[in-house]
């Protein structure tokens, strides 16, 4: 049933101001996003066409994340699917067809009968997962989703698509009675013969058309105009969003160039990176990255999705109240928003889980930048920062200490002219705690039943700076970069081995832009690579064995095998936390938290030794001398320190040597 | 004079002795991350390098083991009495005059030591 | 509110090598001194609660810019380095008149430095101040407070925690104990750190009729302690930075570990308390 002129004119001309409503809202958007500054993200074109393919059309974002826990990307699949369904299908018959008058060509075509049984299907898929969607928002509660459940405006969404559904299939069913020739779906039928049965006159039919029609192009028109406003602008902007998407390993930070001399930072939204900016609006709000947060899993005051939301609703309040970009500097971020951040571990799970791939992380890291540049700290952080800069280390031991310990631990100090296979890079835990040297000494032990030459740079090893720069004091943390390197420079060794994974994040993947161009190779690395050449031998002897990867190793450099390899060798049984791998759960360490107590909620060490107890195993796996700290901590506070052991793989490797 | 309690001080209740011992002594405690965790002495009063470093001319650390992480805090202190009942602990590194022994009997009879001999010598100012 | 604060350049305690033979500190690293760097955080925090203008003075050779550089990136208005060849064979009597012309010349309502600075001390340089400015001096403060535009309080240490409080009026010098405060931190390329990186050390070449060339003390020796033929510390074996320590008296040189009956150890304790607060 075609339109007259007369309704085509108001179809086109109700669309053309839905159509300039919603540009202008979109308009405005862009413009704020515009507000940030540039970052090249124009490079890697083909991967980055592909990632829209893969992880938007072909839903991997949500895929990836589906597990027995975690479901709720099978609804999105269904929603994604329908949405999509249905647009084209509007567009074909609606738009086109019937806005251009030739609806009856459209819908007779063997294509579109194939087409209008498949967008049945999809439309009643879309009504179940729509339905489960609020169900799940409104009754279940699922505390990711909040804290802002929103069930009203959602409700009110689920409702007006499941009118617009109902209008949808009314009319195919009406056209089914009404027109010839009209292929018959399932659904549609089902409708059609519900009218049958009310035995509605034909003539009623056709007014009751018209009208569900018009009240189903409002609807449609309603959306479209709707959902610039709307917070759930991400099907707009996720897709953008992950074109645009960073390449750099999670917890990868851009190095700052003092040479500008402008405040270091951010401190107002224009100060974030037009991309950071876009994140805000292509955010889900699925909550997963809470749900993963070990600071908000333990009461601090932080939420990754609630500082990306916050950045946004701020921007959007400050780019309301200017009328041009180039006005003076707008208001500066609320402290209400920013006050969480010295809480977060830089665990980067909030990066690792985001189907979108935003980076909550980079945003905290920036806006502690901007922290140091005023000069506010917590008082733990500056005590450390402060020794580090006057003694190069955080204990604020002197260098002759270092070289006592090189004594102590019979390694020779490395001296230009030698070689060596190994520069051991000890790390300022070893140096000067001495759990710590437990495992310099195990790693040592294992080099030399390997017949490797080993050095150590002693004094002139300063501390390698990861905890300065993750707490935002980039000055410090190059002049660390720059003196390590001159300790390195001229030395002839083939690697350098650490056993800390912050000190190999750093020295492997944030030296390297200031010149450093050295091979860095993490002791687990190391060991698996002694094993598998036959260089030393092992025993498999230890009894039950469960692994904690360190978010440093894992997440940050995706080393998740050499450790369970080597593991493997010495242990018949080697288990897993139910949070392992990328998923693992953070020690409570990183981000400069051990210099720092946690000043609310429970410890974030405590809730990983609680999970560690409750698999039952006995002895704890670690490869990192924080993890290592961290649980031991744990365990001692909870007087259990004789039913665990937390042992570093070094130190289980060497006693199983044969 | 700072007083610091450890490990070894595993019963609350006890702190209320060694509030007493602070008081006669007109001292100010302290401690490891132990008592920390414990909840024996807020954070402010965690010593060590993680905390505070301190500048006094007495320390007594009680049940402390002394791990170089605590003792960092204490360089610059004068004169170290530790109690502690292993005789291999670190923190006896440190001492000018060490008392092996359980904290739980010594700190009581410091305290009636102490009394007695004030009592003796009445008000020393 | 002017302050003005003296810094000391000091070699680094921690590793500077303690020369027996010649009874002189090798000097191999150069840190301005703790107490006195406390001293310009007090300034600085006058600076911050009341507006005080903070300048900051130090008779050194040229490698004395770095420490006055620093003061300027910590927030200080004002740094003034005065000096003269001669200078370095001067005592603290000699020192205390060109400070005096300095600090004279900037005018003053009060004048900040450290107690006793970490390597060789006379302590003098508190009272010396005074005697040359004519003003009141208030030593070992380990706390204060400003009332008013004209005077303010002082906190000094009495034994066993115990506190007394002086009340004093402006101008006055006050000298301060290491521990009365911890100062703030300044990182690299902040904002404060710009700032005082925009400001230049201002440098005072003086005349010889300026100083007061008239000594009135001088660093006689510095002696080792006597070795005891008990459970000691040995001297000769130890490393230059433990023997730093027992010069300073921070480990104690004698070291007893009792393992007798609880009583006993209590009494032993209960002595040496006694003997080191009375």
């Amino acid at each position: 049933m075609e339109m007259n002129v007369i309704e085509r004119s108001v179809f086109w001309l109700l669309l053309a101001i839905a159509l300039g409503i919603s540009s202008h809202r979109i308009y405005i958007l862009f413009r704020l996003i515009k507000m940030g500054k540039e970052t090249e993200r124009f490079d890697h074109l083909g991967t980055r066409a592909k990632s829209v393919l893969v992880y938007v059309l072909g839903q991997w974002s949500n895929l990836k994340n589906i597990s027995f826990g975690d479901l709720a990307g099978f609804g999105h699949l269904f929603i994604f699917f329908g949405v999509i369904v249905f647009s084209i299908n509007y567009i074909i018959f609606l738009f086109i067809g019937e806005g251009l008058g030739i609806s009856e060509t459209m819908r007779n075509s063997v294509f579109s009968h194939y087409f209008l049984y498949l967008s049945d299907i999809a439309g009643l898929l879309l009504l179940i997962a729509i339905a489960s969607a609020a169900v799940r928002r409104g009754i279940l509660k699922p505390a990711r989703l909040g804290p802002n459940f929103d069930s009203g405006v959602f409700f009110a969404l689920a409702l007006s698509i499941f009118l617009l559904f109902t209008c949808y299939f009314t009319l195919q069913g009406l056209r089914i009675n009404l027109e010839t020739n009209v292929f018959r779906t399932p659904v549609a039928g089902f409708f059609a013969d519900f009218f049958h049965r009310i035995k509605l006159a034909d003539q009623s039919q056709a007014t009751l058309f018209k009208i569900i029609w018009w009240a189903q192009y409002g609807l449609i028109l309603g959306f479209l105009v709707y959902a610039p406003y709307s917070h759930h602008q991400h099907p707009m902007f996720s897709p953008f969003n992950i074109f645009f998407r960073s390449f750099r390993p999670t917890g990868s930070i851009e190095p700052i160039n003092f040479d500008k001399g402008e405040p270091l930072g951010v401190s107002r939204v224009e100060d974030f990176t037009w991309k950071q900016l876009l994140e805000g609006f292509a955010c889900t709000h699925c909550g997963r990255c809470q749900d993963s947060c070990p600071a908000y899993l333990t009461e601090k005051p932080l939420s990754p999705k609630m500082l990306i939301l916050d950045i946004n609703r701020h921007l959007l309040d400050v780019g309301s109240r200017r009328h041009s970009a180039e006005q003076a500097r707008g208001p500066v971020i609320p402290e209400e928003i920013t006050k969480g951040i010295l809480s977060c571990t830089t665990c980067g799970a909030c990066v690792e889980v985001c189907p979108v791939f935003n980076r909550a992380l980079d945003n905290i890291i920036e806006l502690r930048r901007n922290l140091v540049y005023e000069g506010i700290y917590d008082h733990g952080h500056r005590v450390a920062l402060q020794r580090t800069f006057d003694y190069n280390n955080p204990y604020a031991l002197t260098g002759s200490s270092r070289n006592t310990l090189l004594t102590v631990l019979g390694i020779d100090k490395a001296i230009e002219g030698e070689r060596y296979d190994v520069i051991y890079w000890l790390g300022c835990s070893a140096y000067f705690d001495e759990r710590s040297q437990d495992i310099a000494r195990a790693v040592l032990k294992i080099l030399k039943r390997a017949d490797l030459k080993v050095a150590a740079l002693g004094e002139r090893e300063h501390c390698c700076g990861d905890f300065v720069r993750r707490l935002g004091d980039e000055g410090l943390f190059q002049r660390l970069v720059h003196e390590n390197m001159e300790a390195i420079k001229g030395l002839d060794f083939d690697v350098v081995l650490t056993h800390c994974p912050h000190g190999y994040n750093t020295l492997k993947n944030e030296y390297p832009v200031f010149g450093a161009d050295f091979t860095v190779v993490h002791h687990t690395e190391f060991i698996f690579d002694l094993l598998s050449k036959g260089k030393i031998q092992v025993d498999k002897a230890m009894k039950e064995i469960i692994y904690h990867d360190p978010c440093y190793l894992g997440r940050y450099n995706n080393v998740y095998d050499p450790p369970r390899e080597v593991l493997n060798r010495i242990s018949g049984k080697v288990r897993e936390f139910p949070f392992y791998r990328n998923k693992s759960f953070c020690c409570g360490a990183g981000g400069g938290h051990m210099w720092k107590h946690e000043e609310r909620g429970r410890r974030i060490n405590d809730e990983r030794i609680e999970q560690a107890i409750e698999t039952g195993v006995k002895t704890v796996a670690t490869s990192c001398p924080f993890c290592l700290a961290m649980l031991e901590d744990a365990l001692l506070m909870k007087g259990l320190v004789a039913e665990m052991k937390i042992r570093d793989i070094a130190e289980l490797v060497q006693e199983a040597l044969c | 004079m700072v007083i610091g309690v450890g490990n070894g001080v595993d019963k609350r209740e006890f702190m209320a002795v060694i509030d007493e011992l602070a008081e006669l002594l007109e001292g100010v405690i302290g401690g490891s991350r132990v008592a920390v965790f414990r909840g024996l002495i807020p954070v402010e009063r965690q010593i060590g390098s993680t905390g505070k470093f301190i500048n006094a001319d007495v320390y007594m650390p009680i049940g402390i083991s002394g791990s170089n992480r605590h003792t960092s805090g204490i360089r610059n202190v004068k004169h170290v009495i530790p109690i502690n009942i292993h005789k291999e602990a670190p923190i006896f590194k440190f001492a000018e005059l060490g008392v092996v022994n359980d904290l739980y009997e010594v700190v009581p009879c410091l305290i009636d030591t102490i009394k007695k001999e004030s009592d003796v010598s009445g008000d020393s100012r | 509110m002017k302050v003005v604060i003296c810094l000391k350049q000091i070699p680094d305690p921690a590793i500077t090598e303690f020369d027996l033979k010649n009874e002189k500190m090798k000097s191999e690293l150069w840190i301005l001194n703790p107490a006195d760097f406390q001293a310009l955080e007090e300034g600085l925090r006058l600076k911050n609660k009341y507006g005080a203008e903070v300048t900051v003075v130090s008779v050194a050779p040229e490698r004395g810019d770095e420490i006055l550089n620093k003061a300027l990136r910590y927030g200080a208005d004002r740094a003034i380095r005065a000096w003269k060849t001669p200078l370095i064979e001067a005592d603290t009597w000699m020192i205390s008149s060109i400070l005096k012309q300095v600090i004279e010349e900037i005018g003053f309502d009060l004048v900040l430095c450290g107690n006793r600075s970490k390597s060789t001390s006379s302590e003098f340089m508190g009272v010396a101040l005074s005697e040359r400015l004519k003003v009141p001096v208030l030593t070992g403060v380990v706390g204060f407070e400003v009332h008013g535009e004209k005077e303010g309080l002082v906190h000094k240490k009495l034994e066993r925690g115990k506190r007394e409080t002086y009340s004093f009026q402006f101008p006055a010098v006050l000298t301060v104990d290491e521990g009365i405060n911890e100062p703030r931190y300044v990182a690299l390329f902040s904002r404060a750190y710009n700032e005082g990186t925009r400001k230049k050390v201002e440098s005072k070449e003086l005349g010889l009729d300026d100083i007061d060339l008239s000594p009135a003390i001088e660093l006689f020796r510095i002696s080792q302690p006597k070795p005891r033929t008990k459970v000691g510390t040995k001297i000769s074996g130890l490393s230059v930075g433990s023997l730093m320590k027992v010069l300073r008296g921070e480990t104690g040189s004698k070291k007893e570990l009792f393992s007798g009956p609880a009583t006993k150890g209590a009494q032993k304790i209960a002595a040496k308390l006694k003997e080191w607060y009375l």
